[in-house]
C-alpha cells in the first residue's frame, strides 16, 4: 500500500488538484467578500458543478472554497464594517476602527497572514487527530453508528439558536425528509406518490442550497444596499509586529479553534468571538480593543481560519458535520458515491490524503491570491445587491438542473428555500435539518441492523459501552440546554421581563 | 409566542399525516424484522410530542407576554405615553419581508415554467432581468444589456463548458432546426 506522502504526491500532480484548489479559493474569497453569501453557500452554489469533477478533486474544491471564504469574509468586515461570513462579526469591532484609522491595509494584511497561520495549524490537528479517531471508529457496531448519529443530532439541536425544541424539530423533520425514496434495507418505495423522481429521494445537496443559499436570498429580497468601500492597500504585518504583539493572539486561536471545530455545531463563528475574548484578556494592551487592537484582528481571523480544518475531524472519523460547511462538504462527498468515517481511509485514502494535501496549498493559494485580489475584491464589495442577488438566483437554478438534466431539481432547491425562509422566520435552525437529511440513511439502518442482531431487543443501544457513552453524552447535551433555557427564563423573571 | 403555538399546530397536522401515510407503506419480503414503516412511526411519533411541547410553551408565552403587555399599558397609560407593542410598525415590516419574498419566488417559478417553452438562455435572461427589476433597478439600457449578457455567460457556462444538455425550448421546431 502507499504510503500517504506518496498518495497526496499523486493526487496534487496526477489530477487537476492544485487548479481546483486557486480557483475554489478565488470562488471563496468572492462569495466570501459579499456579504450575505455564508462560506456554507459558497460552497453549495459550487457543488453541483464539482459532479463531473473527479471525486478527489471535488472535495478540494469545496474545501478549498471554505478556505478562502473565510479571508474573504473578513474584507467587507474591515473595509464597510458588514460582515461578510458570520465568523467576520467579530473582525468588525477591531478592523472597521483600524479602517477609520487609516490602516485598513494593515488589518487587512493581519486578516490574511492570520488566516493562512490559523488554517496551516488546523490542518497539523486535523492530519494528527483524525486518523486517531477514525481508529477508535472501527471499533463500532451498528448500536454505536446509531448513537453516533444521534450524538451530532443532539449536539447540533442543543447548541442551536433559540430553544431547544426548535433545534430538535428541524432535526426530526430532516430524518423524515431522507426517509422519501427506496427504503435501504427492502428497497420498498416510501412516500413517493408515484412519482419517478421521488425515487431516489430529496438529496442532501437540493436540501441544502435551498434551506442555506435560497432562504438567504429570500431573506435578502428588497433590502437595502450596502455601503461603498473606499480602495486601500494591503499590507502585511511584520515580523516584529507578530512576534510582539500576535503570537499570543495565535496560540489562543488554535487552541479554541480546535476545541470548537471538534465539537458539532460550534464552528468558526463561536471560536472566533471567545478567540478575541480570551486574547483581551491576556493581552497587555486591554484598552486598544474595541479601538483598532491588532490582536482584536489576528486572534479571531486565525481562529476561524483553524475551524476551517478542524470541523472536518469529526466528518472525517465519524461521517458527523460539525458546521453547515462540513454538510456541504459531506453532501459534496455522498455526491460521488463516498461515506464519510472510519473506512474512507480504507477504501478512499485518496480522498482523505488528497484533501489534507488540498487543504495545505488551498491555504497558501489564499495567502497568494489575497495579496493580489484586493482590487477586484473591492469591486466585488462595491456591486449593488440587486446584480448579486439576481446572478445568484441565477446560478443557484443552473447548478441545480445540472445535477440530473431536469427542471425537478431546481423546483425542488425553490421548495426547500421557502420551507428554510418560513423555518427562518419561527425561529428554526436549518441545520439540524440538513444534518437530519444527511445522517437519515446511517442513523436509519443502522437502528434496523442493531436491532436485527438483537432480534428486536432494545437493550442493544444501551448494551455497547461507547453507545452507552455516546448516548450519555447526548443526553447531557439536552438536559444543559434545558438547565440554560430554565435559568435564562428565571434570569428575565427575575428582572421583571416577559418569559 | 403566537407563531410558536401556530407552527407547532402545523408540525402536529404533519406529524399526523406522515404517520398516517406509512399505512400505504408495503411490506416487502426482504423485508427485516423492523420494516420499513417502523422508523417513520417512530419519527412521526417524536414529531408530534415535539411540536406538542412547541403548541404549551408557545401559547404559555404568548399568555406571560400579553400579561406583561397589560401591565406596561396600564403603566404608560398612568405615564401617558404610548406603551411598547403599540407603534405596531413591526407585523407590516413583516408583512413586506413575506410580500418581497414571495415575489422572487414567483419569478423562481416562471422561470421554471418558461425554462421547458423560452429555453435555457432566455428563461436565464429574463430570470434576471425580473429580479433586478424586482429589486427596484430602473428599466433602461443597461439593464437590458446586463440580462442578455448574463443569460449567454450561463448558457455557455453550462451548455459549452460543461457540456451540460440545456433546454432548448420551442425555437429549434419553430425554426426547422
Amino acid at each position: 500500500m502507499d504510503s500517504p506522502l506518496s498518495i497526496v504526491f499523486n493526487v496534487l500532480t496526477g489530477t487537476a488538484a492544485l487548479p481546483a484548489a486557486a480557483l475554489g479559493v478565488i470562488w471563496g474569497i468572492i462569495g466570501g467578500a459579499l456579504p450575505g453569501i455564508s462560506p456554507s453557500i459558497s460552497m453549495a452554489l459550487i457543488l453541483p458543478l464539482t459532479y463531473t469533477m473527479n471525486p478527489v478533486v471535488a472535495v478540494i474544491t469545496l474545501a478549498a472554497v471554505y478556505v478562502g471564504a473565510e479571508y474573504g469574509g473578513s474584507i467587507p468586515a474591515i473595509l464597510i464594517s458588514t460582515p461578510g461570513t458570520n465568523s467576520a462579526g467579530a473582525t468588525v469591532i477591531d478592523g472597521y476602527q483600524m479602517q477609520l484609522q487609516g490602516r485598513g491595509g494593515l488589518a487587512l494584511g493581519i486578516s490574511l497572514v492570520m488566516g493562512t497561520i490559523g488554517g496551516l495549524i488546523g490542518l497539523v490537528f486535523l492530519v494528527t487527530l483524525t486518523g486517531w479517531l477514525a481508529g477508535v471508529a472501527l471499533m463500532f457496531k451498528p448500536a454505536t453508528y446509531f448513537a453516533v448519529g444521534v450524538l451530532g443530532l443532539s449536539v447540533i439541536a442543543s447548541l442551536s439558536e433559540g430553544s431547544l425544541l426548535k433545534g430538535l424539530i428541524p432535526g426530526v423533520l430532516g430524518l423524515m425528509l431522507a426517509t422519501v425514496g427506496n427504503d435501504p434495507i427492502s428497497g420498498v418505495n416510501r412516500f413517493t406518490f408515484g412519482s419517478v423522481n421521488l425515487i431516489q429521494g430529496f438529496g442532501p445537496i437540493l436540501v441544502m442550497v435551498g434551506l442555506f443559499a435560497v432562504s438567504e436570498l429570500l431573506e435578502q429580497s428588497g433590502l437595502p444596499g450596502w455601503p461603498k468601500a473606499t480602495g486601500t492597500r494591503i499590507q502585511l504585518p511584520s515580523f516584529k509586529l507578530w512576534r510582539t504583539r500576535l503570537a499570543i493572539p495565535t496560540v489562543i486561536a488554535s487552541i479554541v479553534g480546535t476545541i470548537e471545530g471538534i465539537i458539532p455545531g460550534a464552528g468558526g463563528t463561536v471560536a472566533a468571538f471567545i478567540s478575541l475574548n480570551e486574547a483581551k484578556r491576556w493581552s497587555r494592551h486591554k484598552e486598544e480593543f474595541g479601538h483598532g487592537s491588532v490582536e482584536g484582528v489576528a486572534a479571531p481571523e486565525c481562529a476561524n481560519n483553524v475551524v476551517t480544518a478542524t470541523t472536518l475531524i469529526p466528518l472525517l472519523a465519524f461521517g458527523i458535520p460539525g458546521s453547515n460547511s462540513a454538510a456541504v462538504l459531506l453532501g459534496g462527498m455522498l455526491l460521488h458515491g463516498l461515506r464519510p468515517g472510519p473506512m474512507l481511509f480504507v477504501s478512499n485514502p485518496d480522498v482523505v490524503y488528497g484533501l489534507y494535501g488540498g487543504l495545505f496549498f488551498a491555504n497558501i493559494f489564499m495567502l497568494l491570491i489575497g495579496l493580489v485580489s484586493l482590487r477586484g475584491a473591492l469591486w466585488l464589495v462595491n456591486r449593488p445587491r440587486p446584480y448579486v442577488l439576481a446572478v445568484v438566483y441565477a446560478l443557484i437554478f443552473s447548478g441545480a438542473y445540472s445535477l440530473n438534466h431536469s427542471l425537478f431539481e431546481p423546483a425542488v432547491v425553490l421548495g426547500m428555500g421557502v420551507v428554510g425562509y418560513l423555518m427562518r422566520y419561527v425561529g428554526f435552525s436549518p441545520l439540524p435539518m440538513v444534518l437530519g437529511v444527511v445522517l437519515g440513511f446511517m442513523v436509519e439502518t443502522n437502528f434496523r441492523r442493531a436491532l436485527e442482531l438483537s432480534a428486536g431487543d432494545y437493550g442493544i443501544f444501551v448494551g455497547d459501552p461507547i453507545s452507552v457513552v455516546l448516548l450519555g453524552i447526548s443526553a447531557a447535551f439536552v438536559a444543559l440546554s434545558l438547565v440554560r433555557t430554565v435559568r435564562d427564563k428565571l434570569k428575565q423573571r427575575a428582572a421583571g421581563m416577559p418569559a | 409566542m403566537r407563531k410558536d403555538w401556530i407552527a407547532g399546530l402545523v408540525l402536529l397536522g404533519l406529524a399526523a399525516g406522515y404517520y398516517r401515510m406509512t399505512g400505504d407503506i408495503q411490506r416487502s419480503q426482504l423485508s427485516d424484522l423492523v420494516g420499513a414503516a417502523s422508523f417513520p412511526r417512530l419519527l412521526a411519533v417524536c414529531l408530534a410530542i415535539l411540536s406538542a411541547l412547541l403548541v404549551v410553551t408557545g401559547a404559555l408565552k404568548q399568555v406571560s407576554a400579553a400579561k406583561a403587555a397589560d401591565t406596561a399599558a396600564a403603566a404608560a397609560e398612568v405615564a401617558q405615553q404610548p406603551a411598547p407593542g403599540d407603534v405596531g410598525t413591526a407585523p407590516a415590516d413583516t408583512r413586506r419581508a413575506f410580500l418581497r419574498a414571495g415575489g422572487t419566488v414567483l419569478i423562481g417559478v416562471g422561470f421554471l415554467l418558461v425554462a421547458p417553452w423560452l429555453g435555457y438562455a432566455l428563461a436565464i435572461a429574463l430570470l434576471i432581468g425580473a429580479m433586478l427589476l424586482y429589486n427596484r433597478v430602473v428599466l433602461n439600457w443597461k439593464l437590458v444589456l446586463v440580462s442578455v449578457a448574463a443569460g449567454i455567460f450561463f448558457w455557455a457556462l453550462f451548455g459549452l463548458v460543461f457540456s451540460i444538455p440545456l433546454p432548448r425550448g420551442v425555437w429549434p421546431r419553430w425554426l426547422g432546426l
